[in-house]
């Protein structure tokens, strides 16, 4: 193996550990499309981080995308009191920034090439190539520095308020009525999402960050039943998804990106039918076997 | 150059007469369905059938049939099993939604990485390119108002009935399932041809925004229609004039007006609403 398959697949698997972990909140919190939301706001912050700046990359670049994402949530739960609908709350905020940022990199920025197909896209093959130096020595590829970051700065907020989260995820109203702050870890909950979201879009771009966001995490919602369990099987299911889907890439010469967001799509897919529990086929046997062996009672 | 001048100078250009055309055709489409979809939460629908249709879009290029079929063909399937996989699983229906449009899109990332050639074409998909509409869009535009128009001619009673009470419908003897998969046919339909205006990201603004702003200041139905038709118009006409003369980009320039629409309306309503409760306050 060369050293670029491992720095693409060490990405990769951090790519999909870290939208793994945060995307079972998401799913449990019915906020699927906030991570949408959030992940096509960050181009506004982008462009607003070069326009001030004049840099592209950096970390300007991500704190500007990052609190994009934040205001976007933030948005979205002042419209959703102000009485929208959710969804269009959603919907009215991320066309609103999204279209907002393309206009402004028309008007000001017209002679920059900042790529919007990598942004929507990404692209994992360059990543071995942005290397980070730190006093003339290689520390290896950025990507796995930022993507890292997020994912240990995930973990150890998680870790600190773990129960608090779990509270808020099952059951929002009982939180408040414990005294928990509902409404201020909700944004630091959504602080992760949009810094594990900018993170993972440099490299598979913004809407299959998505796909990593959710997939794994609802694959592991039909596994299981237990809130660790899900977890775990969420950030395995991830990591096995963006590795074969490395390896069919590289077989067939296609996106790495779009080939990582199929397969997470495939073991969905596998889930769906096969779930001991939940999946569609063991519910269909069981509901058989249920017939055949007590007529009376069941009809 | 006076104003009036300036006003008829795209006209000049047979792109921006079809430019212009098209989006005033697709502004009152998507005013009436749009009302629908705001109405019934199905903003994330209409986003998902977008994503899904790109899918769809890059298909047919790889096979060779018309654009419009692959992109309906998915996006439409989209919308189905989304209420499929709901009923199905024990999934959230936007959970579902999510998982379905990323399968088809990264469906489309991969075709495209077959064909190098496409990628041009890519970012118009994403973004639109409404100073490129052909003859033959403007036609499919054309159907899929006349489609819109029929359909609620003949259904439109019966459709609102479902939106504002999906239960008292079915008792009352309405075929619930049928309505709710014919409204979401036409929503795959509306963001098919729009797409073309707009693209695949942007389009759910065109369906939900006006319809949100319009909803601002009333409930009746009739009007909420109307307004959202007379909001999109306002805001797509203003938008690509603006482009035309800021060299912006046409799909995005139209929705950051739009937004703006909404933020103003927003704004008035909620000084309105403060000014009649500190005057009740007073009165009483």
């Amino acid at each position: 193996m060369l050293i670029e398959d491992f720095w693409v697949m060490l990405t990769a698997g951090l790519v999909a550990s870290s939208c793994g972990f945060i995307g079972v909140y998401l799913i449990l919190r019915r906020m699927a499309m906030v991570g949408d939301a959030i992940s096509h706001s960050v181009l506004l912050g982008i462009v607003l981080a070069f326009l001030a700046t004049r840099i592209l990359g950096g970390v300007w670049m991500f704190a500007g995308a990052a609190v994009a994402g934040l205001f976007a949530t933030f948005l979205i739960q002042l419209l959703h009191r102000g009485g929208a609908r959710e969804d269009a709350a959603i919907g009215v905020t991320f066309t609103g920034l999204f279209a907002l940022g393309v206009v402004l990199l028309s008007l000001y920025a017209g002679d920059v090439h900042l790529d919007t197909e990598h942004v929507l896209f990404g692209e994992l093959a360059y990543v071995p190539y942005d290397v980070l130096i730190w006093q003339s020595v290689e520390l290896g590829p950025r990507a796995v520095w930022t993507v890292g970051a997020a994912f240990g700065l995930t973990l150890l907020v998680t870790g600190l308020l773990f129960k608090e989260f779990k509270v808020c995820a099952f059951d929002p109203a009982f939180a408040l009525s414990l005294g928990i702050p509902v409404t201020l870890l909700h944004y630091v909950q959504m602080t992760l999402v949009s810094v594990t979201t900018v993170a993972a879009f440099e490299s598979v771009g913004a809407v299959l960050a998505v796909a990593m966001l959710i997939v794994p995490g609802a694959t592991a919602y039909l596994l299981t039943d237990r809130f660790g369990w899900m977890l775990g099987l969420s950030v395995v299911t991830g990591v096995v998804s963006a590795w074969t889907g490395y390896a069919v890439a590289v077989w067939l010469d296609v996106s790495i990106s779009g080939a990582m967001a199929t397969a997470a799509g495939a073991v969905f897919g596998l889930a769906f039918l096969f779930a001991p529990r939940h999946g569609v086929l063991p519910t269909a046997l069981r509901r058989r076997r249920l017939t055949r062996g007590g007529t009376g009672a069941v009809a | 150059m006076n104003i009036l001048d300036a006003l008829v100078e795209p006209f000049q250009f047979g792109f921006m007469v079809r430019a212009f055309a098209g989006v005033s055709l697709i502004a009152v489409l998507s005013g009436i369905v749009g009302t629908f979809i705001m109405l019934r939460g199905l903003a994330f629908i209409g986003d998902a059938v977008a994503h899904a249709s790109f899918g769809g879009i890059v298909l047919a290029m790889l096979v060779g049939i018309p654009l419009h079929i692959g992109a309906l063909v998915f996006g439409f399937g989209t919308a189905l099993l989304v209420a499929a996989l709901e009923r199905k699983t024990k999934l959230q229906a936007d959970t579902s939604l999510a998982i379905l449009f990323t399968g088809a899109f990264s469906i489309g990332v991969l075709g495209l990485a077959t064909r190098p050639g496409f990628a041009g074409d890519l970012s118009s998909l994403l973004v639109g390119s409404v100073l490129s509409i052909r003859p033959a869009d403007l036609w499919w535009i054309v159907a899929a108002v006349i489609v819109a128009g029929l359909v609620m001619m003949v259904l439109f009673r019966r459709l609102v009935y479902i939106s504002f009470d999906a239960s008292g419908a079915e008792a009352a003897g309405l075929p619930v399932g049928w309505l709710h998969t014919l409204l979401l046919g036409l929503v795959a339909l509306s963001v098919v041809v729009s797409l073309q205006a707009v693209g695949a990201i942007l389009v759910v603004a065109l369906l939900i925004t006006p319809a949100a702003t319009a909803s601002l200041f009333t409930k009746r139905m009739e009007r909420l229609i109307a307004g959202a038709i007379g909001i999109g118009l306002v805001a797509t006409w203003a938008g690509l004039y603006a482009s035309y003369y800021l060299a912006t980009p046409p799909g995005a320039t139209i929705v950051a007006l739009l937004t703006l629409q909404f933020g103003c309306a927003l704004i008035v309503q909620k000084t309105r609403e403060r000014v009649t409760k500190k005057g009740a306050v007073h009165a009483a």
